[in-house]
């Protein structure tokens, strides 16, 4: 049964965040839910039939188009919360995440962090940005306890 | 037939075109080949390049494979593990450019090492890893999608429900 008063907001950047936040099927089943990611034909082709809003896409470098895009991304992200009134967002990371989390907090939505099954032994940007004010934090390795006190293994994303 | 996959990361990875170019060049590799190249561009004689699938098809074409040769991604190697494949992968590296890290040989090392999948790397070259694959059973990955999602729908019902 959907339960259609709790609303989730995923936003998660390209690539491997964006399978991982895609391997949450039953979330999708039970609750009102909205995919955030960048903008990328890739990304039109893997969201086909699902609820979904692309955001400006950021690549590897941290050059003034991506602080750019990232300040756009800050606003949008501040309209799509408005709108969207997320109960709930969760996400695997990286940049797109960020404005998200932060700006959902003021809004009191609660954080949940899924730290990236591709991170084995080592700190996330992202993760360090937002473990602060994540209501629940996810490892996807017992060993990333020793970074990230109070995450919650829970095995594997997939 | 076989299917390579080079995933969705912005940096190009023509490395292992290059071997598998000269590989059929030497006539070591004779079936179909598919590839999704994603943001890497080749100049190919033999191949044929489609950026990207839609994810339906290409779902088709890992079920199709005989074989799966992909980059070290997590979800280029779940997608096989699903649909129950072997799998010879290869990292990308920030040396050569390929990433911005090297987490990908990280994850690789230890799914080659739960004999998850085949390494391909400076060590075991494509050509030898292929000569492993008829002697080579993967051991079937345990899916647990539902544990997180299970805590997750606890916290929702704890702490979103009053």
């Amino acid at each position: 049964m959907k339960d259609d008063k709790i609303r989730i907001l995923f936003p998660s950047s390209s690539g491997g965040h964006l399978t991982e936040i895609l391997q949450l099927k039953h979330l999708f089943e039970n609750y009102d839910y909205l995919i955030i990611t960048e903008n990328l034909p890739h990304n039109q082709k893997m969201l086909t039939n699902m609820n979904h809003q692309f955001v400006r896409p950021n690549g590897k470098n941290r050059d003034i188009v991506f602080w750019k895009n990232f300040i756009i991304n800050c606003f949008l992200a501040l309209k799509i919360i408005i709108q969207f009134k997320p109960d709930l967002i969760i996400t695997t990371g990286s940049h797109t995440a960020v404005p998200f989390c932060y700006l959902g907090k003021i809004f009191k939505s609660k954080v949940i962090f899924i730290l990236s099954f591709c991170r084995t032994d080592s700190r996330a940007k992202s993760a360090d940005m937002i473990y602060p004010i994540s209501d629940l934090f996810f490892i996807q390795w017992k060993e990333m306890q020793k970074y990230y006190k109070k995450g919650i293994y829970a095995g594997p994303i997939f | 037939m076989i299917l390579i996959v080079l995933g969705t990361w912005n940096m190009p990875f023509p490395r292992p075109l290059a071997e598998i170019e000269s590989l059929i060049d030497l006539g070591l590799i004779k079936d179909e080949i598919i590839v999704q190249s994603g943001f890497t561009k080749f100049k190919s004689k033999y191949l044929n390049l489609t950026p990207f699938f839609e994810q339906t098809i290409l779902e088709d074409l890992y079920k199709k494979a005989e074989f799966i040769v992909c980059q070290a991604g997590i979800g280029s190697i779940m997608m096989g593990l699903k649909n129950n494949k072997k799998i010879i992968s290869i990292a990308r590296k920030r040396i050569y450019n390929e990433h911005i890290d090297n987490h990908q040989e990280d994850i690789l090392t230890s799914f080659s090492k739960q004999k998850l999948v085949l390494k391909w790397d400076d060590k075991n070259n494509l050509m030898s890893q292929i000569n492993l694959l008829p002697g080579f059973t993967p051991r079937k990955y345990q899916f647990s999608e539902e544990q997180i999602s299970k805590e997750i729908i606890n916290f929702i019902n704890s702490k979103l429900k009053s």
